[in-house]
């Protein structure tokens, strides 16, 4: 019994996990429209396959992070002066 | 006008109708003309923890279909000389016979009439969770110390802050003190942190609320730390700063309050 570990600790940790999974979901429609605005910030300075982008918000397993992945072939880089 | 106040919590069973109506009779002790509403249209209770259950004769939805005028839906408590009243929900009723704006446009009329309207929120997050918010000035999130409980309360906290009432209250319930003292069950301070909330009220786990249950009566209206506790909140929502009641040994509430304070 030295040394337990006491069950609200365990409680309020297992909370904080749960939690920053909860808060971190985004609904589909607003993943979506923070593509559109990633794409309409990128097209002064890319040329991209728009309809092949993909964004996602993921947990970084190592580090507990929560991720923001974004990815869209890019067909060329715009000439600017 | 008064002020309308919704009472919600995302999970079920922890303790919603009871708080509301306990938080509403202290309200009238204090003399404030309190209006409960319940919402939980389909699985109405607070006219049974009122032992109101055989006054009933119009309900929330008579009002919005224009059956009946709201005076004749309102039950009065006859423990409270005329400071509290009911509207109670339908019970044979589907959740989405209401829309969000006529409960808006109801909610606004009740205002007219009391000093705090209390919405009591159905369970979950959907139809009747937004009819029940629609109208509110104010919002109280009751938890408990259980791990699922405080992530519905955040979850609902979550909604809250996108929609209108951006400044939630935090109503802890059902806390012994002997177990946060053991390090069996999460303080106060625990969740606190986790839900970044003002805290309204703790109130103890104590076997008078059951009995006030079984008796259809309002526990505030006696002698016990519960009846304190709610009588503490009324003070909270009248706008007096009241110091957290001590439920530790080793002055835990004292302590928290001087840090918030």
């Amino acid at each position: 019994m030295l040394g337990r570990e006491k069950s609200k600790d365990i409680a309020a940790s297992r909370l904080k996990s749960v939690l920053r999974e909860d808060r971190t979901t985004v609904s589909a429609r607003d993943i979506a429209l923070m593509q559109l605005d990633v794409l309409a910030a990128l097209s002064g300075y890319l040329e991209m396959e728009r309809d092949e982008a993909e964004t996602a918000i993921a947990r970084d397993r190592l580090t507990g992070k929560t991720l923001l992945e974004f990815s869209v072939p890019v067909r060329a880089v715009k000439r600017r002066r | 006008m008064g002020e309308a106040i919704v009472v919600t919590s995302g999970k079920g069973g922890v303790g919603k109708t009871t708080a509301t109506l306990n938080i509403g009779a202290a309200l009238a002790l204090k003399g404030a003309h309190v209006l409960l509403v319940d919402t939980d249209i389909g699985l109405r209770n607070l006219d049974v923890v009122m032992g109101l259950e055989d006054k009933i004769v119009y309900d929330l939805v008579d009002v919005v279909e224009g059956k009946c005028r709201l005076r004749q839906a309102l039950v009065e408590d006859p423990r409270f000389y005329g400071r509290l009243h009911l509207l109670p929900a339908a019970q044979t009723r589907d959740k989405d016979v209401v829309s969000e704006a006529q409960m808006r446009a109801l909610v606004e009329e009740l205002k007219q009439g009391a000093d705090f309207v209390l919405i009591d929120c159905p369970a979950g997050i959907e139809q009747g969770f937004r009819n029940a918010v629609a109208g509110a000035d104010r919002a109280i999130v009751v938890t408990m110390p259980e791990v699922s409980a405080v992530r519905d309360a955040d979850r609902v906290i979550g909604i809250l802050r996108g929609s209108d009432l951006p400044d939630p209250l935090l109503l802890i319930n059902r806390v012994r003190a002997q177990m946060v003292r053991r390090g069996d069950m999460m303080s106060t301070a625990d969740m606190l942190e986790v839900l970044g909330c003002e805290l309204l009220g703790v109130i103890p786990d104590e076997e008078t609320v059951i009995r006030a249950g079984n008796l259809g009566e309002p526990v505030a209206r006696g002698a016990s730390r519960v009846a304190a506790a709610y009588r503490n909140i009324a003070s909270r929502l009248l706008g007096e700063e009241v110091p957290f009641q001590e439920l530790g040994r080793e002055g835990f509430f004292r302590r928290l309050w001087l840090k918030l304070g």
